[in-house]
């Protein structure tokens, strides 16, 4: 039986790869910038089927929300954000299978989304100015170094990684 | 090592490069207080032996309690005072410097405080580790041959 062109097995193997993002993002948010849960992102989007990329990093938001701050703002934008992620690398893997591009599309968006997921705390919370200038680069400094291990551990292990990934996703 | 390996080798080190430069970068913004003190304390330096005026109602913020202190922890002054029987006196500020305590020129000051109800003309006002600052101040300073 198929739902939305998705046999039982895809669907297992989505929520399984959900759960390893939320392992990864698990381990990663134990130290402020060791997260590489943006690189297995990228490798989801690049290398599966964009249906099975997207409803993977779904369930990973929903365990995210189950587990952390339930539904509050930065968990809505999880599932806001990222889930949308997989359209773009999905969309940059069809036009070019270069590892620099993707690194560098994986370190922007690794870099730009503390930005977006605190978007609603920085529009209610009237901050303007110095503060606001101060605030974004406190932010963008963790993101920096988030980007930045996602850019590397792209440029080295994507393609590897990737091979691994289509082999178990056409087993 | 494949040439490629090379390549992405060489990439990986000049990123690495740029990020530690952007981040040392967004330190430094981030580290700049955005308020040094609570204070707003207008300055005015004038040079009357010279006919100049060094500085015209520039604003500053501090946390110091006095108008000596004030002028000490502000780099920019580069303030030197030399202690006498009445208290701390100001020898030499902004690179002018009083060489003879007897004929001058020396510094003056005077100080407007609104808040306090206080307004000491030029050549009027208390030693400066007598005169307490609060937000508002205003502060002229004068070197002059007028006594």
């Amino acid at each position: 039986m198929k739902k939305f062109g998705l046999s039982t097995k895809d669907l297992t193997r989505c929520a399984l790869l959900g759960a390893i993002l939320f392992a990864v993002f698990y381990i990663g948010s134990m130290s402020i910038y060791g997260d590489m849960a943006s690189f297995i992102m990228l490798l989801y989007g690049v290398y599966l089927d964009i249906k099975k990329a997207w409803l993977s990093v779904l369930v990973f938001c929903l365990l995210v929300m189950a587990c952390y701050g339930g539904v509050a703002s930065w968990t809505i934008m999880y599932l806001l954000i990222f889930p949308q992620y997989m359209f773009i690398y999905n969309f940059v893997a069809k036009k070019t299978k270069s590892e620099y591009v993707y690194a560098i599309v994986g370190f922007f968006l690794a870099a730009i989304c503390g930005t977006i997921i605190g978007l609603p705390y920085t529009l209610t919370a009237g901050m303007h100015g110095k503060a606001l200038l101060i605030y974004l680069t406190q932010g963008f400094m963790v993101d920096l170094v988030t980007g930045l291990l996602t850019f590397l551990a792209t440029l080295f292990f994507a393609k590897p990684l990737g091979k691994i990934l289509r082999r178990l996703d056409n087993m | 090592m494949k040439k490629s390996n090379l390549i992405k080798l060489i990439v990986a080190i000049i990123v690495i490069i740029a990020a530690i430069i952007a981040f040392f970068v967004m330190r430094k913004v981030t580290t700049t207080p955005v308020h040094k003190g609570e204070k707003v304390i207008t300055v005015t330096i004038d040079d009357q032996v010279d006919h100049k005026v060094i500085m015209k109602d520039k604003k500053f913020d501090t946390d110091s309690k006095t108008l000596l202190q004030f002028l000490e922890s502000e780099k920019s002054f580069k303030t030197v005072t030399t202690e006498t029987k009445w208290g701390p006196f100001i020898k030499s500020l902004v690179g002018l410097e009083t060489k003879d305590m007897n004929k001058g020129p020396w510094w003056m000051y005077g100080y407007d405080s609104p808040s306090q109800h206080i307004n000491d003309k030029v050549g009027s006002a208390p030693v400066a580790s007598k005169v307490n600052l609060t937000n508002g101040d205003t502060v002229t300073l004068v070197f002059t041959n007028n006594m």
